[in-house]
């Protein structure tokens, strides 16, 4: 069994993410690229699954900053391989499509029964990488995965996905499929640092060049900008104490205290 | 002349609220594109349904058993012979859990315009463009589409379902099933719920709901403190805690999660990614604590403070034992 983990780099939307107001693109120098995180959880299952069947756990990520450190740090909690595609171009909140023409090249090179990638990405603007790279691979494509099973004797994985409401659904799908993770069965693991350094030094990071894909968009991203503030919440000033002895009147107010 | 096409989302054979929303965002499209509003209608029995999507001067619809569910695969060969015979100017598809990556599966298989995460869409003379949420709400854009038709992949929430909601006799044109839903490789197996052995966080008054910002599992003691001095109150939380098994399944609020509309729910350094908005936004009284001014969270809360939660908790805890709990 094969499985191969799709991971891409994103802003961390927990630091500030700038506009640069002139060209209404991100300001790539303020940019901290991080895994998308519901690719871990990609990554997480599928190191499940080695350690249920001895897959094999094969890391795809393109050479963004951090996609090294991302490809060293699967290594060390037990991928098996790690190849960075190199395309030497910076960040853009936009390139979904034509990574999954990427990929979709490059998978007609490296055995895949399972493709497993995070579902809905924060920059997904021209949509899912699972779901594009699906269409172009002509294979089945199931989104919001939270378990995954796949059975070696039927060549067959059954797949549960979360619908919201404690409501999940449960599907069978023939091999080879590709598989949009939520969340994996349990969390991911943590890799000590002294592991990633080792991966490191091991050179075990294959370096790939996939050829240009001619690629035409359909849309054109006009222009990102910060939302815009509405009405907003009344914002309640003043010391800590202060500021909880207000809210608490407020409550009170509503009649969720008492007097 | 082309039609503006939403596809219906449906729960166990039933239209969901955002098939009523999107039917509101399609009618305002289609009157300033001039052309008429049609549902289309993937199920086993069509015939059942269409009457609940009267809003729409019509109704497209396929019945084959392999659509009764939501299956991705399914889906997408009924929509792409539905794009192929009868091609519309625009498709609207709801980003439910349930239909998430057709839209790219579609657009993606025939190489059409696609624009997603969007919160709105408009037509600019001819031109159709959306405007997606990006980064957890921290960021919208403005994306034109070329060519067509266009597939744009809209947000839950984003517009209001109420006007839609119109029981009445529509044309129906039906249009036959692929040969393809018979090769199909993915089928539909069962459904499973979510045991619930815990408190149920959809029937609380208040709920304590905690994100990323609570920093590790030992301070949610601190909101559980905080939740026993209200009545009928409980600790919920966003889904990275979850994910991360600090809290059960069952605590989550959110697309994923639960829908609550609690009398009052306290964020605490929840950022207000749209995914948590969706579960939460119609709570009576919304707080929402950030040391983030700019937290998109404040823009949903109707009070807002901005403060560590660490500090506040406990003052807010002393506060609320000055006062006498509330009898229900
Ligand atoms: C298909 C799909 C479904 C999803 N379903 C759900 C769902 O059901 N529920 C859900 O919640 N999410 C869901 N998400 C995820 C969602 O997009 C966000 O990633 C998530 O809601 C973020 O959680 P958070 O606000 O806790 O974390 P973050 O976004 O990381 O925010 C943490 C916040 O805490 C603040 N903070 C940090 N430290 C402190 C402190 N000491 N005091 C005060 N504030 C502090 C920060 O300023 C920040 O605003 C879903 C995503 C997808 C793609």
């Amino acid at each position: 069994m094969d499985v191969v983990v799709l991971m891409k780099m994103v802003p961390d939307a927990a630091q500030k993410i700038e506009v640069d107001a002139a060209s209404g693109q991100l300001k790539a120098s303020t940019l901290n690229l991080i895994p998308f995180e519901s690719d871990e959880h990609a990554l997480e299952e599928a190191l499940l699954i080695k350690e249920r069947t001895g897959a094999t756990v094969t890391v795809v990520t393109t050479d963004l900053p951090g996609g090294d450190v991302a490809l060293w740090t699967a290594l060390a909690k037990g991928a098996t391989h790690a190849l960075l595609v190199t395309r030497g171009r910076p960040y853009e909140p936009r390139s979904t499509g034509e990574l999954a023409r990427i990929y979709a090249k490059l998978l007609e090179t490296i055995p895949h029964d399972l493709v497993l990638t995070g579902a809905q990405a924060p920059d997904d603007v021209e949509g899912e990488l699972g779901a594009l790279l699906a269409a172009q691979l002509g294979l089945p494509y199931i989104s919001v995965a939270v378990a995954v099973r796949p059975d070696e004797g039927t060549h067959s994985a059954e797949v549960t996905t979360e619908l919201g409401g404690g409501l999940r659904s449960v599907y069978e799908s023939a091999l080879p499929l590709v598989v949009g993770i939520q969340t994996s069965e349990t969390p991911p693991r943590y890799a000590p640092f002294l592991q990633i350094r080792a991966a490191q030094r091991s050179k075990r990071t294959r370096s790939v060049a996939v050829e240009p894909v001619p690629f035409d968009p359909k849309v054109e991203v006009v222009a990102l900008h910060k939302p815009v503030a509405g009405k907003g919440a009344t914002m309640l000033e003043g010391s800590p104490e202060e500021v909880a002895g207000r809210l608490v009147e407020i409550l009170a107010e509503k009649e969720l205290v008492g007097g | 002349m082309a039609d503006v096409y939403v596809l219906a989302d449906l729960e166990r054979g039933r239209p969901t609220d955002l098939t009523f929303e999107l039917l509101t965002a399609g009618r305002a499209l289609a009157s300033d594109l001039h052309v008429p509003l049609k549902a289309v209608l993937l199920t086993n029995e069509a015939g059942l349904i269409a009457p609940s999507l009267g809003f729409a001067d019509g109704v497209v619809a396929m019945s084959h058993s392999s659509l009764e569910h939501r299956n991705l695969e399914a889906w997408s060969r009924a929509l792409l012979k539905i794009l192929d015979e009868k091609p519309p100017k625009v498709l609207l598809i709801g980003i439910s859990n349930g239909l998430l990556g057709l839209p790219s599966l579609v657009a993606g298989a025939r190489g059409l315009p696609l624009i997603s995460l969007c919160r709105s869409v408009t037509a600019h003379g001819e031109e159709i463009v959306g405007d997606p949420v990006l980064f957890g709400g921290k960021i919208e854009a403005e994306v034109h589409a070329k060519g067509g038709p266009v597939v744009v992949a809209v947000r839950p929430g984003s517009y209001s379902a109420e006007p839609a909601r119109v029981q009445r006799t529509v044309p129906v044109e039906n249009v036959e099933p692929p040969e393809a839903l018979e090769t199909r490789r993915v089928h539909f197996k069962r459904y499973a719920d979510l045991e619930q052995t815990d408190v149920d966080i959809t029937h609380c008054d208040v709920l304590i709901s905690i994100g990323r910002g609570i920093q590790s599992q030992e301070n949610i003691r601190i909101a559980e403190e905080l939740s026993g001095l209200f009545r009928n109150a409980a600790v919920s939380s966003s889904r990275p805690l979850v994910d991360q098994g600090w809290l059960p399944r069952t605590r989550q609020v959110g697309r994923s999660g639960m829908t609550v509309k609690p009398r009052l729910y306290l964020a605490l350094g929840i950022s207000g990614a749209p995914e948590h908005i969706e579960g939460m936004k119609s709570s009576e009284t919304i707080v929402a604590v950030n040391t983030d001014p700019k937290a998109p969270v404040f823009e949903y809360a109707h009070y807002g403070v901005v403060a560590d939660i660490l500090t506040f908790m406990p003052r807010l805890a002393e506060q609320l034992r000055k006062r006498k709990p509330v009898v229900a």
